[in-house]
């Protein structure tokens, strides 16, 4: 009986790891290098977006106390609707 | 930063001294003053070495007291109406990456670069774009299997498939676009070997893809394959590295208030998901989802 339950419990869930309707991808699994070479063709690629370069302040009274310690201006960033440091 | 994050009432009124809302960049004093003459275009600055440096000039050319201002003491300042969100205790951190991609001659899926806006007037270059995944403790922690036998196949709960999917695993190449509804997914970790985890699954979300999935509104959809790598060291019991990608479909008019169309030849576009885990604690690591924050949609970041 208890095997019996260890079986059905491995087919239900080889059951659920299974999309029930097809896909419009081939879905097989990638590679280990392939994966490799994804990762490094979906991230941002050098010199693509220079302001990621850039270690901005997000606390604004940090920022302003910063500015006049080193004697420097402020560049402000702003995005509505999310983080220009995220999606926006 | 976010125009609705704006701080406490001095930051406040500091950033609409500056201009500093909307999107663009400002240069400004730390009193908030605009330096130079209009502060280029519209008031607004380019991180461009020739708008920058006559700024500098300008700035270096004021008196002491306008570039070192006295800031009101911070105890006087009335608290932030919102604040950011921050990462759960404990929790996990996974910066996501989207761009598009196109298949090359080999079949092999390489980067889309000229597929952005291209019949928009404002055109311009695709650009990646990166976003958040949190996950409590508890929820890392389930997908570590408790068996270290090789083979040992885990599948991971339904919430942490539905808001992966939803949030970094669709085309977000537009920036702001709500979550979609997970429809479908199926993901698994499996245990490779001591201290390494595979991670493979595959969603569907939004709208079915169909013939008016291009020329309709509201008929936003995708779907992705994902496959990877988390490693775990036992002795520390934490997670040292996050390696998910993905390669997926995607259709339909993407921003459900208009009908902006991308220029991409056919009724489908594909696009590439990648994933690597945050450690760090610059502000740059601490960024929230964007799907977390009040304008990302209406579905509750952690689920019911």
């Amino acid at each position: 009986m208890r095997e019996t339950m260890k079986t059905l419990t491995h087919i239900l869930l080889a059951a659920a790891a299974v999309l029930p309707s097809a896909t419009l991808l081939a879905n097989e699994p990638l590679p280990p290098a392939e994966l490799d070479r994804l990762l490094t063709v979906i991230k941002p690629q050098s010199g693509e977006s220079p302001w990621r370069e850039i270690n901005w302040l997000t606390d604004v009274t940090e920022a302003r106390q910063r500015a006049i310690a080193e004697d420097k201006p402020l560049v402000i960033f702003t995005a509505a609707d999310g983080s220009p440091l995220g999606r926006t | 930063m976010d125009t609705y994050f704006r701080g406490n009432s001095h930051e406040l009124e500091f950033c609409k001294s500056a201009g500093a809302g909307g999107n663009h960049l400002v240069a400004v004093t730390a009193a908030g003053h605009p330096i130079g003459d209009g502060n280029g275009h519209r008031g607004h600055v380019r991180l461009l070495e020739k708008d920058l440096a006559p700024l500098l000039t300008a700035f270096r050319e004021l008196p002491d007291s306008a570039r070192k201002p006295q800031l009101p003491d911070p105890k006087s300042a009335t608290p932030a109406k919102r604040s950011v969100p921050k990462a759960p205790k404990n929790g996990l951190v996974v910066r996501g990456y989207c761009t598009y991609l196109k298949t090359d001659e080999r079949g092999k899926a390489q980067r889309a670069k000229r597929l952005y806006y291209q019949q928009n007037p404002d055109a311009w270059a695709a650009e990646t774009q990166n976003d958040m995944l949190w996950l409590t403790e508890a929820e890392w922690r389930s997908l570590i299997p408790k068996i270290g036998a090789t083979g040992t196949e885990i599948i991971v709960p339904k919430e942490i498939q539905r808001r992966f999917f939803s949030t970094i695993g669709i085309d977000y190449m537009e920036g702001s676009v709500n979550a979609l509804p997970l429809r479908e997914s199926t993901m698994t970790v499996t245990f490779e070997k001591t201290g390494q985890l595979r991670i493979d699954g595959y969603g569907k979300m939004g709208k079915p893809y169909t013939d008016e999935s291009k020329k309709d509104p509201r008929t936003r959809g995708c779907e992705l394959q994902v496959n990877g790598y988390i490693q775990y060291d036992p002795n520390l019991k934490k997670i040292t590295d996050f390696n998910l990608a993905g390669i997926g479909e995607a259709w339909g008019n993407k921003m459900e208030y208009t009908r902006r169309e991308i220029g991409i030849p056919g009724p489908r576009w594909k696009y590439g998901i990648a994933c690597e885990l945050v450690t760090g604690t610059a502000p740059n690591d601490l960024i929230p989802p964007y799907n977390m924050l009040h304008y990302g949609g209406k579905t509750k970041y952690y689920g019911e």
